[in-house]
């Protein structure tokens, strides 16, 4: 694992700024074009699901138990 | 940005904007920076995103629990399951592990919230994984039952037919394990039927696996019988190998 960056929840828009994303109707997509940013599983991320983002295309971690436990199994 | 760096956005106390621990790990405020260090901030985090460094980026809570799951040992003793599991009921299973691993923690405040996460993701099918989980039927019946058998013909089908069918009888039924003597298993049924009738149900399913089982389970609903004490009937029995089913009605 190369940077672990962590943050505190009152920075993810910050976070989510940082990586050219922001909220839209309480989902998270592109701020340029809209797009509604997606899970590897195909899923939508809701502003207050979002877990975190991974090297690799960016891929987006959601925080409930079954995605925090595959995204373990695989770090 | 370097390997091996740990740069955590939060809020720090007194004057402070950053604070370095260890060489390795960073805590900034960005409350406390100017809009101009703020911009610097978010072109390093741009530059990291646009490289081929690996990163990632968690909010705090959840890397601590993606911290504390990757401890948990107990996922790889269930991993024997997988093959014979569907994806769902494997991904309840693996769900159940941190709840029990919660509740063995004493923070069951934590609880509610993943229970509801799994009745939402896999209905009641994987609430009753849960419950069997955490009440300790998979390592006392489940996996047992599965070593004993993989190694015959027909086995796994036997085994996954078995399962479906212990997951849809869980509320009416109840497993016996090795540990439990003729007496025991006589007052566990017993104890059931009185509870079952006080709900209305006048039904219950006896499982078991081992030929010991069989046998405890045969002797015990007869000593029961021979109590006079609870009128039923049997009204289905099935012994295949070493697992019975016995239906008791009242």
């Amino acid at each position: 694992m190369g940077t672990i960056i962590i943050f505190d929840k009152k920075f993810r828009n910050l976070i989510l700024d940082a990586f050219g994303k922001k909220i839209k109707n309480g989902i998270i997509v592109e701020r340029d074009g809209g797009t509604a940013v997606l899970t590897t599983n195909g899923e939508t991320v809701a502003a207050k699901e979002f877990a975190g983002i991974k090297h690799g295309s960016e891929i987006f971690i959601k925080n409930d138990i079954t995605s925090l436990i595959e995204f373990a199994k695989k770090k | 940005m370097s390997d091996n760096i740990v740069i955590n956005f939060n809020i720090l106390s007194g004057d402070k904007k950053y604070d370095i621990i260890e060489n390795k790990y960073i805590i900034l405020d960005p409350n406390k920076f100017s809009k101009e260090e703020i911009k610097e901030l978010l072109e390093a985090i741009k530059s990291m995103r646009e490289s081929d460094d690996d990163y990632l980026v968690m909010e705090k809570d959840t890397f601590a629990t993606v911290q504390e799951i990757s401890k948990i040992n107990e996922f790889k003793q269930i991993e024997k399951l997988k093959p014979v599991l569907t994806v769902e009921d494997y991904q309840a299973l693996e769900d159940s592990i941190y709840i029990d691993y919660l509740s063995k923690a004493d923070r069951r405040k934590e609880i509610g919230k993943y229970k509801q996460q799994i009745i939402r993701r896999f209905g009641q099918g994987g609430n009753i994984i849960c419950n069997l989980y955490t009440a300790g039927y998979f390592h006392s019946i489940f996996i047992p039952l599965y070593e004993d058998l993989s190694k015959k013909d027909g086995g796994i089908d036997e085994f996954k037919s078995t399962f479906d069918k212990l997951i849809r009888d869980f509320p009416l039924a109840i497993f016996i394990n090795h540990l439990m003597a003729t007496d025991e298993v006589k007052t566990l049924i017993k104890n059931r039927i009185l509870h079952n009738l006080k709900y209305g149900i006048k039904k219950l399913y006896v499982h078991g696996i081992n030929k010991t089982n069989c046998k405890n389970i045969q002797d015990a609903i007869k000593l029961l019988d021979e109590e006079h004490e609870i009128s039923f009937k049997i009204t289905a029995l099935e012994e295949k190998g070493d697992i019975i089913l016995v239906t008791l009605e009242f």
